[in-house]
């Protein structure tokens, strides 16, 4: 539907003789629109659920760290804004779970989460995806600065929040532990794919 | 009239482009929507440029 949506306005907006191809412009649209849906979502859901500022947090921190690591991506963007919202909620779920009952072990918590990433990062990021690929000049790159934004995210939020106690930060854990699945589940689904195509390629050759 | 149209083309044009170059340029795009790219958008938004 949003693919529809963005050769229509392409269509209205460009023609032929435009710098670029339209479909530059389509890709454009398209990015866009999903950006600004996913972004009016979470935004809705934070003020649905009074948390607005810990919303704006986990929004940044995740589309940076995504940009660059890669990860799980839906086919369908009705798909990609339920799991969007789902992650946004578990995500509200486990912070408020830590605020409540494991602040005292806080600098214990942020050194599991940093390394189990920090592990992640190193083997399976950047992770290309089927609508993405990722060029070979492009992947140390990415590896490299998405490492250093993990770092970067979990240091200033736990500094942060031990000098000035503004706690809404702290939902910048919660975020790293969903990109490490994403990322982890792209890979299940990479392996699976991969499995997938064996298994017709054998079923076409008759073995 | 037309003269607001253009100027109004333009600046959606910029913003279009920009999200094609970041799309470009990063491992995926924000959230958890990938839209499919363009062959070669790497070496059409050099060309262009």
């Amino acid at each position: 539907m949003l693919h529809t949506l963005s050769e229509k306005i392409a269509d209205f907006l460009f023609d032929n003789n435009d710098d670029y191809p339209i479909e530059v412009y389509i890709y454009g649209i398209e990015i866009t629109l999903s950006t600004i849906i996913g972004a009016i979502s979470l935004l809705t859901a934070g003020l649905i659920f009074n948390l607005f500022a810990e919303s704006i947090i986990y929004m940044i921190s995740l589309s940076v760290i995504r940009m660059f690591s890669g990860g799980y991506h839906s086919k369908t963007y009705l798909k990609c804004n339920i799991v969007l919202i789902i992650s946004y909620i578990c995500s509200i779920l486990f912070y408020r779970i830590y605020i409540n009952h494991f602040l005292e072990n806080n600098f214990i918590s942020f050194g599991i989460i940093f390394i189990i990433s920090l592990c992640i990062f190193i083997l399976f990021a950047p992770v290309s995806n089927p609508n993405k690929d990722i060029s070979d000049t492009n992947k140390n790159r990415f590896k490299i600065i998405s490492l250093l934004l993990v770092v970067a995210e979990l240091g200033l939020s736990y500094i942060v929040y031990e000098i000035t106690g503004i706690y809404q930060v702290l939902i910048v854990l919660p975020t790293i532990v969903v990109i490490d699945i994403s990322i982890l589940v792209e890979i299940i689904f990479q392996k699976r794919r991969v499995h997938n195509e064996k298994i017709k390629q054998c079923i076409k050759e008759g073995c | 009239m037309k003269k607001s149209n253009n100027v109004l083309k333009r600046a959606a044009k910029s913003v279009v482009l920009r999200s094609a170059k970041i799309g470009c340029e990063s491992a995926s795009v924000h959230f958890f929507g990938q839209p499919k790219e363009p062959k070669n958008l790497k070496q059409i938004l050099k060309k262009s440029k």
